[in-house]
């Protein structure tokens, strides 16, 4: 008896002792990250801040396997995905490179969606005063919609965390274009700034999907893009913003979580997995011989047909990639490209006035000799979008419709047997999504 | 009065406590304890008064003393590792007692003691499970460098697996493989009953080798401070650790000291270390003559090489190898125990010093001023300290502590572009320059990524207080408390212009990354036992308790880029700055209850059960339940019993029961982190978060017997196991046009798993002069991934397409799947490039395509082809679904492990080896050789594949190296390249995948042991000289650089890698050949 008295004694005092530590608080702090609860009002600002390092990280990361697949790029590194898509291996959802940069497409399209839906529901708080900050996302919104409809054959917009949504359809990615412009209209209605930045992208996004309807299919025979909306934005854009102004979506040393793992920089300016192609400069070694001493001829290849000089916008574009290394600023709409879409509409309408004198007006920003009629018109238009928008996305769909296939891909590619194929919905997304056959 | 006593009266009771035995304790017990077959004195035999806290260990001449006895009756107990223990009594009247044991060998381990997951300690033939142990008592010969080496080739189904071959490289731990596909499958560790750190790396987000050359806290410990390991390899064994333990659990027992006086061990060890020469192949290449630089190269090898080429003409030399050197290794350590019955202590000290075979010191492309940075040097100081302090018999206090400080040195290296050994094997010959000595093509060349250096401080303190309370001698209460921290600081520095030749672009101007890993771990232990003889024929033993564990851990770092000149070394004189902050902190606790009923003592039926709480598990989420069962039957402990054939003892066991592993910290969670841009602090999608998150929960069936064998000289053990692990957490990819791109753990897994565990070893002879042991041991494993609840499948290195090891439903986790070639009739080959008809060409149909083809005019048409389809290279793809890469390609994991050896004692010499090996149904991804057999700029360097793309592309040559454009020899070019050397994507897995069977020797030792009335003379009472190899040679048909290697190291790189990613061999460097001389002493 004395001997279970003493057993329960010890028990009771230790399991007491236990069953206190047990019920002990078991709450731990993470300080790491945020709950949803905390994405209120307050934390908007940094939501919108979000969506543009999002944004700058998908771009930065995605146009590095698109300009692989285009001429602008060539393959020196070790990684030979990057090859398949400088052979013009456009289509492999299996591409780990596309694949890579698909993760971070699909963030920057849903946040940018879910914050804006956020923003629009702040505004019926008293102390909301965040418009600013609402067009901003509305930009970035506008402009991962652009990219995605300019590079993609087929993606998926309408999913929501854990809930799987269905792909647009190849036909229905023209539509893509229109959430962006209307993106921009609720913006501009907004009137709380960057009104010609907002032209500018409404006519980038308008001409953008006058180019898609020539590469769906694609459309050799008559590839000039003619397009009243987008021309009536871009004269807007001439009209508010400075005579070679730029909309950069800008890296920073100091948020380097903006450069994602495979970005364009990264490969070219660090890693050197690519480098710029032959075709627009002169490489020593691994990179663009004498970048900085600034005379295009020692580094660019790719000469004005009028001058006969090597290409002083080029020379620019080229010199502001590489000479920042990891952090370089990318160009999504410029002055540049608000002259070559009403040149190119006037070029598709036969107005040679107008396209003599917007052509013009950017040839005056390098200080180039006048157009008047010296080599045909197309052939300067194709010139000038390539020296204009070099590593700006834009260049496969020019191979394409104006049948100028990069001179790195090989036949049996999908780039060569079926023109038009851009990136497709990747493997990952495939796998993860049941309505995807 | 209380202003007094709290002052004063702690302390006055502590000493009352102290010293209060003094007053009862008048006489001694001792004696001497002698094996009884060579009547050699036994050293380190535990000896203990049976139901106390009062015992201690014999010393070199096999004596022990117990003082301070009251008068009394009692049981002495004398047992050591390989003997029967041997039990005595004595009655204590007015007078010192004398007690002599004789010590039988017996390799029964029916007999032998443990603790570990059992609540109390208790015999092995009271379990149903099996409990692995290892008694440090036994490798005293081998050539032991740290915990990873203890654990190595002893225990079958426990697996130590060396990363790769550079110096301080922690190991990989395996318990009976993987019981998780999302959570790292490591064991948890603990020493003398604290949870310790068992992280790796470097520590945080910043600094990074690429892989290898990552340390292993766990090799802090000082291996000569460890007396005895234990093991539960499972579920069933491991149930009262609850929601941490489905891996398993280790506890390591630090040696304490004796009573007497003091006996000092000084050990001192010199070594040399190579890496095996002859692995790694030439780096060959040759120049193409038709190019426009082939004059301008065929003058840079000139002068930079000093030998003369011809175009077309294979040039070589080995790159990496140039790298090696002959390492050293010294170690210093010594050691102290005594004390008497109030107090005993044991206190080591070691410095262990390596320098490893990784040299590049003298590189003929460094000028005036330039030299090497990169090194591998792994220094450490460890320190132990020991006390037991007894104040009265019924109650003791076991005070542990232990401090490394380490400094670990090593280069960038593995599957790393800037790796100076991937640098090298990338090399190419017809593309060195004075500037570039090897030929790199791209990223930097060899002796600029010898500039960058990456170093590791540590500094790991274990302190432990325990408190055994013999309440009565069926009554015992028991405490354990302690923390374990470790501050780890990482440093990788790239100074300015390490780019001495010009040629890498990465970071020009320098940079540095600094990680502070802060890891904090409490534990806290309180149990309850109680023994009762219910019938005279039944007993019962049941133990109640609780546990807390509470784990920090706290990463914080800085890095600088571009630094403004030379000769900054620190992050803030960098203009690009950044930071990098990391907090994490987990709670478990639980409380866990077993009965164990013995009946004739040879029937144990052992119950339990432990309920947990955890700070991981979701919100809807209240507690862990884990119930065990299991039963041991010992024939032979029962009357009548007569031996069966050889088998002279006899124990059939069995045992069932559950244990968990919790999801991260913060797993369960919807979260957000923080995402800057240019513009400001901001926030994006982290974790998608799942409320619902449970521990998975893994439940396990064991079975098997123990036999002694031949009156005991031999033990066999058998065990049958098979786990299920439900509700497993899977990292799964939810749609990623969801907006969340990071996996979420979801329960929805199930992974089963069953193995066979075979383990003889003993004495085959026994004389006085000559004694021969031998073991062999085994252990056969199978698992297959049962559901992923409709999940896709997730790969090693997500879309990087190289690593092959997929988690597939079906299939054994981390199985490779890749390209096959498609198959064809006789004389043709799976290419398309004749008539791209989409069907195999035939030999004539490529004979005809090449006729007439020329360097000259056809150049670009000459290339390896490298896509995939019409036109291209043909595949396999038999379901016709467009993915040529879904072919298995193998296991990762093999069917058997094991190891066998032996020792041989003749007079004074001891002779011991061992030899570890694995076979059967596994393979290696050579991703090494693949890239250098295909890649078509930093690759075809093999001899093989240099020949090759040669040969296709000239047609062969000349005796003057002129090409003769032979279609012949293309088309035997072009069938080499598709069935040895084609690799990488889109053909991934091609020609890449390797049988990796192997036998590695592991350990040679040879030792003499002075004699000891010589050694007398110098006041010693034992001193021996050895001399001892590890990783002595490696038997297999694989042809990279090591089969053990993997590209991930320890504690680098994600989980998923760590846990499935071992069959990748990436760069690493092979596991080196180390010799010892050892000289020990004691006196």
């Amino acid at each position: 008896m004395k001997k279970m008295k003493t057993f329960l004694h010890s028990t009771s005092l230790i399991t007491f002792i236990i069953l206190t530590g047990f019920g002990c608080d078991l709450e731990t702090d993470n300080p790491n990250n945020l709950l949803e609860d905390g994405l209120t009002l307050t934390a908007f600002t940094p939501m919108v801040n979000g969506v543009e390092g999002a944004l700058v990280r998908a771009y930065g990361n995605i146009l590095a396997p698109y300009s692989t697949a285009s001429d602008e790029m060539i393959w020196i590194g070790s990684r030979d995905a990057w090859q398949q898509l400088n052979f013009g291996n456009v289509s492999n959802p299996n591409n780990e490179f596309t694949d890579a940069a698909y993760f971070y497409v699909n963030e920057a399209r849903y946040w940018a969606d879910d914050v804006i839906q956020r923003g629009l529901e702040f505004k019926s708080d008293p102390v909301y005063n965040n418009d600013s900050d609402l067009v901003r996302t509305y930009i970035y919104g506008a402009i991962i919609y652009i990219v995605i409809a300019d590079m993609f054959d087929d993606f998926v917009v309408d999913s929501s965390k854990s809930e799987a949504g269905s792909p647009v359809g190849e036909s229905n990615m023209v539509h893509l274009y229109d959430t962006a412009i209307g993106y921009l209209k609720d913006a501009l209605a907004l009137n709380a700034g960057l009104t010609g930045e907002l032209h500018a992208l409404i006519a980038r996004a308008e001409f953008s999907k006058g180019v898609w309807s020539k590469i769906n299919p694609v459309n050799t025979s008559d590839p000039l893009v003619s397009s009243s909306a987008a021309v009536a934005a871009a004269k807007q854009a001439l009209s508010t913003l400075s005579a070679d102004f730029a909309y950069l979506l800008k890296t920073d040393a100091n948020a380097p979580e903006t450069i994602g793992a495979l970005d364009i920089a990264g490969e070219v300016n660090s890693r050197l997995e690519m480098r710029l192609s032959d075709e627009y400069i002169i490489a020593d070694g691994p990179r663009p011989a004498a970048v900085k001493d600034g005379n295009p001829a020692t580094t660019i290849s790719l000469n004005d047909p009028i001058d006969n000089v090597p290409s002083p916008a080029l020379y620019k574009l080229v010199r502001a990639f590489t000479e920042p290394g990891l952090y370089p600023n990318y160009p999504v709409v410029s002055a540049r490209e608000m002259h070559l879409i009403i040149a190119e509409d006037a070029l598709a309408r036969d107005d040679m006035t107008t396209f003599t004198e917007h052509i013009n007006a950017l040839r005056a920003l390098d200080e180039l000799t006048a157009y008047s009629g010296q080599v045909d018109a197309t052939d300067l238009l194709i010139h000038s979008r390539r020296v204009n928008l070099f590593l700006q996305g834009r260049r496969i769909a020019d191979h394409y419709r104006f049948n100028q296939p990069s001179t790195y891909w090989i036949p049996n590619t999908d780039a060569t047997t079926s023109p038009g194929s851009l990136f497709p919905i990747t493997i990952s997304e495939i796998q993860a999504n049941p309505n995807i056959q | 009065m209380s202003e007094v006593f709290d002052r004063f009266g702690f302390n006055i009771v502590l000493i009352a406590i102290l010293f209060s035995n003094q007053l009862w304790a008048q006489y001694t017990i001792s004696g001497r304890v002698v094996d009884v077959d060579t009547n050699a004195p036994l050293l380190g035999v535990s000896v203990v008064i049976s139901g106390t806290s009062i015992g201690t260990a014999t010393d070199f001449d096999g004596n022990y003393i117990l003082t301070n006895i009251e008068s009394g009756d009692y049981a002495i107990v004398a047992s050591f590792t390989g003997y029967s223990p041997n039990r005595g009594q004595v009655i204590v009247g007015n007078a010192d007692v004398t007690l002599d044991f004789e010590l039988e060998y017996s390799a029964s381990i029916l007999n032998e003691i443990v603790v570990t997951g059992t609540g109390s300690a208790i015999a092995k033939k009271q379990l149903g499970n099996s409990v692995g142990s290892i008694s440090t008592a036994q490798l005293q010969n081998l050539p032991i460098n740290s915990f990873s080496d203890i654990l190595q080739g002893r225990e079958p189904g426990v697996i130590s697996l060396p990363s790769g071959g550079l110096t301080g490289e922690g190991s990989q731990i395996r318990i009976r493989g993987s019981a998780s596909l999302s959570q790292l499958n490591e064991p948890i560790v603990l020493i003398d009953g604290i949870r310790v750190d068992t992280g790796g790396g470097f520590g945080g987000g910043l600094v990074g080798s690429g892989g290898g050359g990552s340390s292993s806290r766990l090799d802090d410990i000082n291996p000569e401070s460890i007396e005895r390991i234990e093991i539960l390899k499972g579920a069933s064994a491991a149930t009262l650790f609850g929601t941490e333990a489905s891996n398993g659990v280790i506890q390591i027992f630090t040696k304490r000291g004796r009573i007497g006086k003091p006996i000092f061990g000084f050990k001192v060890t010199q070594g040399i270390i190579n890496f095996p020469k002859g692995k790694v192949a030439d780096n060959t290449g040759w120049i193409n003559g038709s190019a426009s630089n082939a004059t301008k190269r065929v003058a840079n090898v000139s002068s930079t090489l000093g030998i003369n080429v011809r175009p077309y003409e294979l040039i070589s030399f080995n790159a990496l190898e140039d790298l090696y050197e002959t390492g050293i290794s010294n170690t210093f350590s010594g050691d102290v125990q005594g004390g008497n019955s109030l107090i005993t202590y044991y206190a080591a000290g070691r410095y262990s010093y390596t320098d490893g075979p990784f040299g590049g010191q003298d590189r003929i492309g460094y000028e005036e001023g330039q030299s090497t940075n990169a090194s591998d040097i792994d220094e450490l100081t460890q320190l132990n300290l020991n006390l037991t302090v007894n104040p009265s018999r019924k109650f003791d206090i076991k005070l542990t502590t232990g401090f490394t400080s380490r400094y670990l040195t090593t280069m960038q290296n593995n599957n790393n572009i800037y790796g100076v050994g991937s640098l090298a094997q990338f090399s190419k010959p017809e593309l060195v320059t004075p500037k570039n000595t090897t030929g790199t093509i791209a990223f930097a060349t060899v002796d600029e990524t010898l500039q960058v250096s990456i170093d590791s401080e540590i500094n790991h303190y274990t302190g432990i207080i325990g408190v055994d309370y013999f309440a009565d001698d069926w009554l015992k209460v028991q405490g354990v408390f302690g923390v374990d921290y470790s501050s780890q600081q990482s440093t990788e520095f790239w100074p300015f212009g390490y780019n001495i030749d010009g040629f890498s672009s990465a970071t020009p101007s320098g940079t540095r990354s600094i990680d502070n890993r802060d890891f904090l771990s409490q534990s806290a232990e309180l149990k309850v036992s109680l023994k009762n003889q219910i019938t005279p024929n039944i007993t019962s033993d049941f133990i109640i308790g609780g546990q807390y564990v509470s784990q920090q851990v706290s990463v914080a770092g800085a890095s600088g880029e571009a630094f403004p000149g030379p000769g900054f070394a620190v992050t803030s004189a960098a203009a690009n700055q950044a930071t990098f902050e990391f907090f994490q902190e987990t709670i478990n606790t639980g409380v866990f209850a077993q009965e164990q009923v013995g009946i004739d003592n040879s029937i144990f039926i052992t119950i339990g059960a432990r309920l947990d709480a955890h700070s991981a598990f979701g919100s809807e989420f209240d507690a862990a339940f884990y119930p065990k069962v299991s039963a041991s039957y010992v024939p032979s402990d029962t009357p009548g019993w007569s031996n069966i054939g050889p088998i002279s003892s006899l124990q059939l066991r069995s045992s069932y029961g559950l244990s968990g592993l919790q999801p991260g910290a913060f797993d369960a969670f919807t979260t957000y982190t923080a995402l800057a841009s240019a513009t400001g602090a901001g926030i994006a999608p982290n974790n998608l978060g799942d409320a619902n998150l449970a521990p998975e929960v893994s439940s396990e069936f064991e079975i098997g017997f123990t036999a002694g064998l031949f009156d005991n000289s031999m033990n066999l053990e058998f065990t049958y196991w098979d786990r299920v692990t439900e509700d497993a957490l899977y990292a799964r990819q939810f749609v990623l046009s969801g907006g969340f791109r990071n996996p979420q753990l979801t329960n929805i897994g199930e992974l089963t798993a069953n193995g066979i565990e075979i383990n003889l070893n003993g004495s085959v002879l026994r004389t006085q002069d000559l004694q021969l042991d031998l073991f062999v041991n085994g252990a056969y494993y199978k698992d297959e991934i049962v559901s992923l609840g409709g999940a896709p499948p997730l790969k090693v290195g997500g879309s990087y397409p190289r690593y092959r090891n997929f988690l597939i439903e079906g299939y054994s986790a981390g199985s490779n799947f890749g390209a096959v070639l498609q198959d064809v009739g006789p004389n043709q080959l799976p290419i398309d490039i004749a008539n791209k008809d989409g069907r195999p060409d035939t030999r004539d149909e490529l004979i005809a395509f090449f006729s007439g083809k020329t360097i000259q005019q056809n150049a670009k048409e000459l290339s390896m082809p490298t896509t995939v389809g019409t036109g291209g290279v043909l595949l396999k793809d038999e379901d016709g679904d467009g993915d040529y890469l879904d072919h298995f390609l193998g296991k990762s994991a093999p069917d058997w492990t094991g190891s066998f050896g032996g020792s041989l004692d003749y007079k004074n010499f001891t002779f011991s080896t061992t030899f570890e090996y694995k076979v059967g149904n596994f393979v290696v991804n050579n991703l090494t050789d693949a890239f250098r057999q295909a890649n078509g700029a930093i690759g075809r360097n093999l001899p093989r594949s240099a020949r090759v793309t040669r040969d296709y592309f000239t047609g062969g040559i000349d005796g003057s190296s002129n090409p003769k454009n032979d279609p012949n020899i293309r088309v035997d070019a072009l069938e080499e390249w598709l069935y040895d050397t084609l690799a990488l994507a889109p053909f991934s897995g091609l020609n890449t995948l390797e049988k990796a069977d192997f036998i590695r020797w592991r350990e040679l030792s040879l030792v003499y042991r002075f004699d000891q009335t010589w050694l007398e003379s110098f006041g010693l009472e034992a001193a021996s000289l050895g001399i001892s190899g590890r990783n002595i040679a490696l038997f297999t048909s694989y042809s990279g650089v090591d089969p053990e290697i993997n590209f991930v190291g320890r504690g680098s790189g994600s989980t998923l890698s760590q846990n499935f990613g071992q069959g990748i061999a990436a760069f690493g460097y092979p596991i080196p050949t180390q010799f010892i001389l050892t000289l020990k002493v004691g006196f």
